[in-house]
Order: structure tokens, then C-alpha cells, then sequence
């Protein structure tokens, strides 16, 4: 009898086995933003905001796919948030290569290389953003059930079985799908797949990024749904109407998604048309450019749509998936959409009619100064009432009398030279040009926005950054361009009568002409949309030396909380990884990472125990410094 | 009867040391990864300036001349300063404590009065 209950105790045990290693099934963290809602929010508890400064590294990896751009290579751009599923961890890196990983230990399971050129085909940099993972609901034992995708700059999208890495053959060709095959109109560059796919159900929704700054004509920005078994296209969503898919191009999704299962609708954040700075090609409707827009997710027809910049000719694209979010206002419970953009506008509706949950004017805004041949500007622009602007756009920035003193008044002529009449003051070809304040780097980017759902608490990372738009005529380019870079310098808008140039407001010692804080985190109550806290975020950094932490850094990447109370963090130029308090936005823990964490951390339990991880890649937008660490960090074992 | 100006060893030595220790700090966080400066140009400039007080200091250790120890000392507290900023700023403390080092060379160098001889 007590060598049956033994044995009956052997197989609950080993019954149990699995399910003791497996991870929490509660606190997915199974995709680019960790759920299908954007939320980037944990449930986990076990590290809190009393005890987290008790943080410690348990284990980092190094991928070794990194370059600094001085040698053959060009430098790598790495967002990746590693995806935790199957009871490990999957990383892609910006030479295109899966690698998956133990949660516990960081040990190398296995690896899988695309061998993709490594060349900026569409991009200044080698750009990965991650991988995708799908799991077969109806399993049936067979290799490729659990797939990773990883996708190339050079438009291919590879599938891998996520035990073996080993490739799945009945994925397309042989596990490899030429998403170039659907590039037919303006196919200047190959569609790149730098954001990995969103996996809804047994579908794989692909956007594809390009360079909309190069071109006037460009690839229009068609959304692909495709089997996630097979590779087979189920549907195609276009972004343009007929009338401007040659003639312009892009308004593509180039960042990722988000989803709501139960309701069955996608969620596009779809970017501008090309080129960026000027629309005089493009003068009739794109009602569905820099948009949010809703579809069945069955069969890619749009049910809602909002636009959140008519005519956008300032590349303020929609630039992070929404954040979904069950809010409380006013008693009445709302199924709410929270779009975070680049002009560091929240704009909050209804996800499921695309409603105002609160009022979204439709404002007049500066027209041009009849110095751009035909551009036919937007009347009026969206304006959220609440929550209230992330930056103040009323005015020109303040000077930094800091900086003008060192630039010797070089500030203060800059900002008499640039014209500025507030938010959506159009380019212009006179003067130094127009001043963009939000710049296209500024405000919110592609980290987008977090929620805690209990306490309604969203927090979100924004940049004060100031640059300024000129638009010169053929002629006038030729002579002026001297190369470009990141966000910054000059574009030809090829085929459209202006190129244009794009760059910081700064001194000649690289200081910014205006006040800080250059970057703060703010966190709104959910339940009134009115702001809670806002802290500087992260210092700022140059030549090595840090300024002080009450400036702030502008961040790339974005935030992660956790039922626990503590919001993560990296983003910053400092390249520290850092937590904070969600109740009271002190800052509780930091420690020094490779390179900026421009990544959302991911935040997981395996084993048991709670872990954060951060990619520590970099961006050339914050400064020239690369990584390849994945950094991960528990609480001490007892 | 005439002055032979008193060469005090301790406070050039002193600032010497403090701008090796800068140097040799600045070397570490410029090589080393995860220091948040490595690669930078921040050290690289801390180490100039510590090979600059080192030359100070032993400038300063065999001075002679009423005029030259003074220059010598302004020049060093300006750059003791600046370094220990550059420290602070660098996020390496330890090279700002170490410039205390030399300024305390520095006063040793100015408090101890020459010695009249011959």
C-alpha cells in the first residue's frame, strides 16, 4: 500500500514535471511587446518596489553580430525584446540570425543563420527588431507545431522549428518566404522585414519597413496577412488608395501591431507617405495614412479608422503599436485604444468603435509661407484633450542660455533664422527652414506606451528633442547636400522638386540649443487621463561625460511594469538599465549596460523565479555606440 | 648672502602621483566594458590631463625659480580642477578624490617656506 501511494505520488510528480519547468502561463511574454495588447505588463510579483534594489545579473550573452560601422559592415541597430516561449528564450540579431537560449542559464540551444547580406539595402544601419514565435493550437506532434520567423533587410521571411532551429519545409519555399514577390509598384527597395511579424491565431501580419525620405515614388504600404504554416498570402490590406499608390508610396507599418483576440480586430499603426517633407504628389485623401486602423483580422477589411495627422508632411509617423487597454472613467467601464506618436500626442478612443473617450478637436494649424511649390496644406489638425500633450507646442522651445553662451550666440541666431508657429508649422525653403519641435525622433517612439491594469496606471517614455526641416530646390541641393545619417542630414526626396535636410538644434560642441529636460517618464491615471508623475529619465551623455540626471536623456525603446509596482526601463544615452517606483516614479535600481537598451525589457518567470531581461544593442539616433549583450537580472537566491 | 629657493620633493611629488592615478583609472574606464565611458573620448582627455600633472609635478619637484613654481602652481590647481570635474562627470569618483591628493601637494608646496642657505 505505501509503495502504491509511493508510486502514485512518482507519477503525479512526474505528471508535474513539466508543468514545475514550464513558464507562467499568466505572464506571457511571447511577443515583441509581450502581449497581443501592447500592454507590456507583467503580472508577476515576486520583485517589488521594495526589493528590487536588490536587483543582480544572473547571466548575460554576448551574440558577437555587432559592428561599429568603421569597417566593412555597416553599424548595427538592435531593438530586438527577446521572446519567451516553449521554456526558452529567442533572440534575433541585426546579422539576421536566431538564437535560442536556456531563461535560466543563458545557454546556447541552438542557433540558425539567414545568411542575409549584410548590407543597408533600406536602412543606414543593419536594423533587427526580433523574432516571432506561433505555436500550433492543434498540435500534432509534428517538427514546426512551435515556429520562430525572423525576417531580413533584403525581404525574406524565415520560419524555423523552435525546438530544433532546424528549418520548416512547409513553410513556403523550404521555410523561406520572398516577400519581395509582392513588391510590384515602385519596388525601388525590398520591402525589409525589420519588426517581426504579429502572430494572431494561426496568421502572421507583416509590415515591412523602407527609406521614404529617398524617394518620391516608393513601394505603397501594403500589409500582409500570410498562413503561418504555410506561408500562403490569406490577405492584403492597402494603405493608399488606388489613385496615389505610383505616384507616392509607403504609409507602411514598419513598427509593431497590436490585437484584440476576443473582438477579432488588428491594429495598425500606419506611417506617412513619401516622400516625408513634401506632399505635393500626393494632395487628394490618404484617409488611412499616419492612422490608427482597425481590421478584421479575418479577413483584412477595415471596420474603424482614425487619422491622426491630415497631409502629414512632417514624417510624424504612427510609430508604436497601441496600447490596449480596459479603463474606468467616469464609472463606466471602456474598452480604450491609447496611440502614443512622435509629436508626443495620447490619443485615447474606443477600440472597438475608434470613438473619442475624450474629445479629439479637430484645430486650425499654421499654413505655408508660399515658399513650396504645390503643396496644398491641411486645414486643421487632431488635437487630444487628455491626456494633455506630452511636450508644450505652443511655443518655441526656451534657449538653453548655457549653450548659446558657449555657442557664442550661435543659439540665439538659429532660433531668429527658423520659423515656428507652433505645432504643424509646415517646412519651408526660406531661411535656416522651419523648426520641428516634436521632431520626427522626438516624443513617443516605438516603445510606445505601458499599462497596469489594476491600478489604470500608464507609463510612457517621451523626448523633448528639437530639430529643424529645411526644403532647398533641385538646384540648391545639389550644392548644399553633404551626406546624411540617422534621422538627421540630408535626403533628396528623389523625383518630388525638394530635398531636404533634417537636423538637431545644437551648438558647434554638440550641445542642444534648448532647456532641458532632454527626456522624461510620465505616468498618467488612466481613470481621469491626468498626468500622476513626470521624472527626467536617464542622463544624457557626450564624449563619455554624463550630465546630470535632472536633464534627462532622450530615450529610444520603451517601458515595462510589473504587478509588482516597478516600471523598467532602459532607452537612455547612458546605457544604463534602470527600474523605477510606478507609484511614485523615484528611481530604485540601475545598473550599466552594454550599449542603450532601445529595446522594451521583457519581463518572464521560469522556474519559479522572476527575471528581466534587456537587450543592450544601441541606436545611432542617441549616439554612436553598439552592443550585443542580453542582460538578464533576478533577485539573489535565498 | 643669497636664497637658494627650497625644493620641496613631497608636494610635487604629490601631484605627480594624483595624475598618474588619474591616468591610470581613466585607462581602466576607457578599456574596460561596462564602465559607461569605455571608448569614449572623456577618459581619453583625463588621461592627457594626467600625464600633463605628472609633467607639472616634477616641474614643480625641481623648480628653482620664485616665478616659475608659481605659474607652475596655478597651472596645476586649473588643471586639478578640471580634471576633478572631468572625474565627476566621467562618473569615476575615485579620479576626483585623487586629485585632492594633489591639491594637498600643491599647499604642502606653497605653506613650506624656502630655506635661506649659504
Amino acid at each position: 500500500m505505501t509503495r502504491t501511494r509511493t508510486s502514485l505520488a512518482s507519477l503525479a510528480l512526474i505528471a508535474l514535471a513539466p508543468l514545475a519547468q514550464a513558464q507562467n502561463a499568466d505572464a506571457r511574454w511571447d511577443g515583441f511587446h509581450g502581449q497581443l495588447n501592447a500592454q507590456k505588463y507583467s503580472p508577476l510579483t515576486e520583485i517589488t518596489a521594495d526589493n528590487v534594489g536588490q536587483l543582480e545579473k544572473v547571466w548575460d550573452y554576448h551574440t558577437g553580430d555587432l559592428a561599429d560601422g568603421k569597417g566593412d559592415l555597416p553599424a548595427t541597430v538592435w531593438s530586438a525584446t527577446p521572446v519567451i516561449a516553449n521554456d526558452t528564450m529567442y533572440i534575433g540579431t541585426p546579422f539576421y540570425r536566431i538564437i535560442a537560449l536556456d531563461p535560466a542559464s543563458g545557454a546556447e540551444k541552438w542557433t540558425f543563420d539567414t545568411q542575409s547580406e549584410l548590407a543597408a539595402l533600406t536602412q543606414p544601419a543593419l536594423k533587427n527588431r526580433g523574432v516571432a514565435y506561433w505555436q500550433d493550437a492543434e498540435a500534432s506532434g509534428n517538427a514546426c507545431d512551435k515556429t520562430v520567423y525572423i525576417g531580413t533587410m533584403d525581404a525574406r521571411l524565415f520560419a524555423v522549428d523552435a525546438d530544433t532551429g532546424k528549418p520548416c519545409t512547409e513553410f513556403a519555399d523550404n521555410g523561406v518566404l520572398d516577400v519581395n514577390q509582392w513588391n510590384t509598384t515602385n519596388d525601388r527597395w525590398p520591402l525589409s522585414l525589420l519588426q517581426p511579424p504579429t502572430v494572431v491565431g494561426n496568421l502572421l501580419i507583416l509590415g515591412w519597413a523602407g527609406k521614404d525620405w529617398e524617394f518620391e515614388q516608393a513601394p505603397p504600404g501594403s500589409v500582409f496577412a500570410i498562413d503561418a504554416r504555410t506561408g500562403e498570402l490569406v490577405w492584403t490590406f492597402e494603405t493608399l488608395p488606388e489613385s496615389l499608390r505610383d505616384k507616392s508610396g509607403t504609409a507602411n507599418i514598419w513598427t509593431a501591431m497590436s490585437a484584440d483576440v476576443e473582438r477579432g480586430l488588428i491594429y495598425l499603426p500606419v506611417s506617412s507617405p513619401s516622400p516625408n517633407y513634401w506632399g505635393g504628389n500626393r494632395t487628394e485623401e490618404a484617409p488611412y495614412a499616419t492612422s490608427t486602423t482597425a481590421l478584421d483580422i479575418k479577413t483584412g477589411k477595415v471596420v474603424w479608422s482614425r487619422q491622426w495627422v491630415h497631409h502629414d508632411i512632417w514624417d510624424y509617423d504612427t510609430n508604436a503599436a497601441p496600447t490596449l487597454m480596459d479603463i474606468t472613467v467616469d464609472g463606466k467601464t471602456i474598452p480604450a485604444l491609447m496611440q502614443s506618436m512622435k509629436q508626443g500626442f495620447l490619443f485615447v478612443v474606443n477600440r472597438e468603435t475608434g470613438e473619442d473617450v475624450w474629445p479629439i478637436e479637430e484645430r486650425p494649424v499654421p499654413q505655408g509661407d508660399d515658399s513650396v511649390n504645390g503643396e496644398v496644406y491641411a486645414p486643421t489638425q487632431p488635437f487630444p484633450t487628455m491626456p494633455k500633450p506630452l511636450l508644450d507646442q505652443a511655443e518655441k522651445p526656451e534657449i538653453w542660455a548655457l549653450a548659446d553662451a558657449v555657442g557664442l550666440g550661435s543659439c540665439s541666431r538659429l532660433w531668429n533664422d527658423l520659423w515656428y508657429e507652433g505645432m504643424y508649422t509646415p517646412p519651408t525653403t526660406r531661411g535656416s527652414g522651419a523648426m520641428a519641435y516634436p521632431d520626427s525622433a522626438g516624443g513617443v517612439q516605438w516603445g510606445g506606451v505601458a499599462f497596469e491594469p489594476d491600478s489604470q496606471i500608464a507609463v510612457v517614455n517621451t523626448s523633448h528633442l528639437v530639430q529643424y526641416i529645411k526644403l532647398y530646390d533641385r538646384g540648391a541641393y545639389e550644392k548644399a547636400n553633404n551626406g546624411s545619417g540617422n534621422e538627421s542630414g540630408f535626403a533628396p526626396q528623389t523625383g518630388s522638386p525638394y530635398g531636404m535636410q533634417l537636423e538637431v538644434a545644437r551648438n558647434w560642441l554638440g550641445m542642444p540649443c534648448w532647456v532641458p529636460p532632454y527626456g522624461e517618464l510620465v505616468a498618467l491615471d488612466m481613470h481621469t487621463g491626468e498626468v500622476k508623475w513626470r521624472k527626467p529619465v536617464g542622463a544624457s551623455q557626450q564624449y563619455g561625460f554624463f550630465m546630470p540626471e535632472s536633464w534627462g536623456s532622450p530615450t529610444i525603446g520603451g517601458p515595462a511594469v510589473t504587478a509588482g509596482g516597478v516600471i523598467f526601463i532602459g532607452a537612455s544615452m547612458d546605457a544604463k538599465v534602470r527600474a523605477y517606483s510606478l507609484e511614485t516614479g523615484q528611481e530604485l535600481w540601475s545598473d550599466q549596460a552594454m550599449a542603450p537598451a532601445v529595446a522594451n525589457p521583457a519581463i518572464y518567470e521560469y522556474q519559479g523565479r522572476e527575471y528581466v531581461a534587456f537587450v543592450a544593442g544601441g541606436n545611432t539616433i542617441l549616439k554612436d555606440q553598439v552592443g550585443d549583450q542580453v542582460a538578464v537580472y533576478a533577485l539573489p537566491r535565498e | 648672502m643669497y636664497y637658494i629657493p627650497h625644493r620641496n620633493p613631497a608636494g610635487g611629488a604629490m601631484v605627480a602621483v594624483s595624475g598618474l592615478i588619474a591616468a591610470v583609472i581613466a585607462a581602466y574606464a576607457f578599456l574596460m566594458p561596462l564602465t559607461g565611458v569605455n571608448n569614449t573620448a572623456g577618459p581619453l582627455l583625463v588621461i592627457l590631463a594626467g600625464v600633463l600633472l605628472i609633467i607639472g609635478g616634477l616641474i614643480l619637484r625641481m623648480a628653482v625659480g620664485r616665478g616659475l613654481r608659481i605659474t607652475m602652481r596655478i597651472l596645476i590647481l586649473l588643471a586639478l580642477a578640471g580634471t576633478a570635474v572631468a572625474g565627476l562627470l566621467l562618473h569615476q569618483n575615485l579620479i576626483a578624490l585623487a586629485m585632492i591628493i594633489g591639491l594637498i601637494g600643491v599647499i604642502i608646496d606653497i605653506i613650506r617656506p624656502g630655506r635661506t642657505a649659504a
